[in-house]
Parts: C-alpha cells; structure tokens; sequence
C-alpha cells in the first residue's frame, strides 16, 4: 500500500501532463488496492469462538 | 483551498460560533448509534467509552495535537522537492500556546477542530463494541488524536501539501474536504477497520464452519434518535467547517445546510429501500448506517454541489453502506458491529471522490479533471498512507497492551466485567449459560 502511494506521490512530482499523471495516479491506487486484498489474505476468515 | 485565514465580519464569526455549537450533537448522536447497535449488556461501557474518549481525544489534542496540524497560516516544517514546498507538518507550539484563543478564525479553528477530533475518535468504538477493553480504547485515542489526525488534518487544512496540489502542481484547487469526510470520517474508518481486524470477531459471531450469526443491535430508539441528533450536529459541522476550514463564503451555510439534510435523508432513504427489496422488509439498522453514511458523504462536497446533486452523493452513499456491510460481514470476516466502516471509511470517500465529480469549483465551466486527480491523490494518501499508520500503531499497541478483553469478559458482558455493573439494572437482559 505504500508502494502505490509512494507511485502517486511520484506522479504528482515528476510528471508535467495531465493525462500521465492522471494514469500513474490511477496507477498507483491499482497498487494500493492490490496491497489490501494481501492485507485481507493476511486476515484469515473467522471460525468463531464458540461456547 | 485557502493559503490565508480567511477574514470574517462579525456576522459570520457569530454564525461560525453557533454552528460549532451544534457540533457536540453529532458526538451524542454517534455515541447512541454505537450503543444501540451493540449488545444490551455493553451498553454502559459503550456509553462510557465514549464520555471517556471524548475527554481523552480533547486533552490530547490540546497537549500536542493542534501543534502539530495547525491553521493555514501556521508555520511548517516542509520539504523542497523540485523548488515546490511540501509542507508535512505544523511547527506550532504544544498546550495550544501559538492561537490566542481570542474569536480569531484561528481561534474559533481550533474550538471546532477540537469537536471534531472528538468525532473521529467515537467512531472506531462502533468497530470494537462488546469487545474492547476501555484502557485500550483511551491509548488508541491517545494515537489517533495525538498523531494520525493532527497529521491529515495537517495535509488538508492546515496548509499542508494536499491542499497545495493546485497552488505547486496545477491539480485544480488542490485537494478539497470542506468539514471533514476524510480527516474526520475517513481517519476514523480506516481506524475501525483496523481495530476491527486487530481485535478479531465478537464471540459467537462466527460458527466453527466461518458462517456469520446475527446478532442484532439491542436499541432501535437508540439508534434512530442518534441519527437525528447527528443531522444536528452535521449541519453545524458541515456549515463551521467550510466557512473555518474551507474558506467559503458564509453567504452558502444555507445551501450547505440544505445539502447536508438531503444527503442524509436520500442516503437513509435508499438503505431502507434496498434493505425492504432484499429482505422484505426495512432493516433498521442499515438504514440508520445508511443516514450517517450520508451524513459522512455530504461532508467534503457540502458547498461545492447542488442540491439535486446532494441527492445524488446520498443514493450512492446509501447503496454503497448498505451493501458493504454484508460484503464486510459475509465475504471478508470483518465483525463490525456500529457499521463504522460502511459508513465512515466508505461512506467519506466516496464523498471526497463526489467533489471530483459533482463538484462546481473555480471558474465556471471549467474542467474538473485537475480537481478529480487532486481528489484522487487525497483518496491514494488515506488508504496509502493513512490505513497503514493507524494499523500499525494500533497493532503495536496491541502487543504492548492487549486490546481485547478476556474471554470472561466477553462472556459476563462489558459492562458487568468493566464497570461491575450494567445500564439496565432493573431487567434480566441476558441468561449467561443460554449463549
């Protein structure tokens, strides 16, 4: 999730059109989002503690 | 949006005031939405959970929060990238000693800041009802007011670097939140979904096989006449907010006092209609998650849309709570019993997404495709940046205090375990060997 944000931050920086920067911006909450499903598959479903 | 403190006239500081008079209702409101969403024998500690992390979100924030978010003309620290300023963080001083607190617009800032970081700090406690220890929920108040908040509250309003995307880089007016979807409402989802994961599902809540029980929330009073104290306090948030943060024009709290009721109400409105479709009949609670999720929605773009597009913001905001909430519950094992993710993570960025969207802002007529990418950038920060920090602070918090409760205490019920007794003395509100 930091690498995407970490792509946004360098779209916003380096990049001077407004259509390539839009892309990488995109670009890099498709990062993001990637890194949160991991974060979902790192949090196993629930078998309930039960009495 | 503003790189100055705006300047008031005497009618619109006394409007601020007022408005941020009514502010404290969202708090009560959301208090009584998460109790009444929770489990009859933890509506005490909820309750007092609450009271608790109003108080401890406060003197937070006095010590060193509002240092280190500022106003718009605070001092920062910032980086030279590429002979542009990025401003990260305020340099003002702790204990609030750099605003005289004089009716200034800084001063009347920080009145309102000080209410709203209260408001952030209610919201993870919907995630963590019946589960979660109080001592852990001050510490975790404790993060989020002295840190997380002051740090995105910094970036947005407080001259920071999001709100300098069109001043450095052109993105239109640079990020825009008028009152608060993201630094309020997002800052405190994204912290509900990370104490939900830490804390794990509520006892019973899951069978052995990973299906989800119901376990419905014990008040509908509670809930309902929360969400009607909330549209007070957000009409008073959303209008205090975008004249103090946002430097609009006083001349629109009408406007956004009538957006903000029909976002809520649309929002409210569709939850109940998607829930009488699905289930036959309304489900209050969904659509009392639906009414804040459009409360939260409303928030960032309040000034800046149309009514017939307020109505808009609040039918997506109400179709897309709703639906999370089972998507959350179902297919991702998250118990959420206050809906807090929903309706705050969920529900504030898509609000901060509408401004992008729906939003009328600079010129008229003129592209909104630099504000949509500013937008965009503020959305990538919170969930690049913002979920991460706040995950790994509570996560740290975790192994050095354990957050949950012992299991005895689960089994007893908060309020017996934590407080030795319950708020409805009077009744038999569960039997303990019939779970």
């Amino acid at each position: 999730m930091l690498a995407g944000w970490a792509i946004v931050l360098a779209a916003v920086m380096l990049l001077a059109t407004a259509g390539a920067r839009t892309a990488f911006i995109l670009a890099g909450i498709g990062v993001e989002a990637i890194g949160l499903a991991l974060v979902i598959r790192a949090h196993p479903a629930p078998r309930g503690i039960e009495d | 949006m503003p790189t100055a403190a705006p300047s008031l006239s005497d009618a619109a500081i006394a409007l601020s005031i007022a408005f941020i008079l009514l502010v404290p209702f969202a708090i009560a409101g959301l208090s009584l939405v998460n109790t009444g969403l929770g489990r009859s024998r933890s509506a005490a500690q909820m309750m007092m959970c609450s009271l608790g992390v109003v108080a401890v979100a406060a003197l937070t924030y006095f010590v060193i929060g509002f240092a280190w978010q500022g106003y718009v003309d605070s001092q920062g620290f910032y980086f030279l990238i590429g002979g542009k300023e990025w401003n990260w963080i305020s340099a003002d001083r702790f204990f609030l000693r750099s605003v005289p607190l004089n009716g200034s617009p800084a001063s009347l800032a920080v009145w309102l800041e000080m209410f709203s970081v209260c408001l952030a700090a209610i919201i993870p406690l919907g995630s963590g009802a019946d589960r979660w220890r109080m001592s852990a929920a001050m510490i975790s108040t404790v993060l989020l007011a002295g840190w997380t908040y002051p740090l995105f509250a910094h970036w947005v309003w407080g001259g920071g670097w999001l709100e300098q995307l069109g001043v450095n880089y052109g993105l239109g007016q640079g990020f825009i939140d008028a009152s608060g979807s993201s630094t309020i409402q997002c800052v405190g989802g994204l912290t509900a979904l990370s104490i939900a994961w830490i804390l794990g599902p509520r006892r019973n809540k899951y069978t052995r096989e990973g299906l989800p029980t119901a376990i419905p929330g014990h008040n509908v009073v509670y809930m309902t006449a929360g969400c009607l104290l909330a549209l007070i306090g957000w009409i008073g948030l959303n209008g205090a907010g975008a004249v103090l943060l946002a430097g609009v024009d006083p001349g629109l709290v009408v406007l956004i006092a009538v957006n903000t009721i029909l976002c809520a109400a649309s929002a409210g409105l569709t939850a109940a209609i998607v829930t009488k479709i699905r289930f036959r009949k309304p489900d209050a609670s969904l659509s009392v998650n639906g009414w804040v999720g459009g409360l939260v929605a409303s928030s960032a773009g309040c000034a800046f849309i149309k009514p017939p597009e307020a109505v808009i913001v609040g039918i997506v905001a109400g179709g897309i709570v709703t639906l999370s909430v089972e998507w959350f519950e179902l297919k991702l094992g998250v118990d959420d019993p206050g809906g807090a993710i929903s309706a705050h993570a969920l529900g504030g960025l898509w609000g901060v997404l509408a401004v992008g969207f729906l939003g009328t802002i600079g010129p008229a007529g003129a592209s909104n495709s630099g504000q949509m990418a500013a937008q965009l950038v503020g959305v990538a920060t919170l969930l690049g940046f913002v979920f991460p920090l706040t995950y790994g602070l509570n996560w740290l918090l975790d192994r050095i205090h354990r957050q949950r409760v012992e299991p005895e205490g689960e089994r007893q019920g908060m309020d017996l375990y934590e407080l030795g007794g319950g708020a409805y003395p009077e009744f038999m509100t569960h039997d303990e060997h019939s779970q």
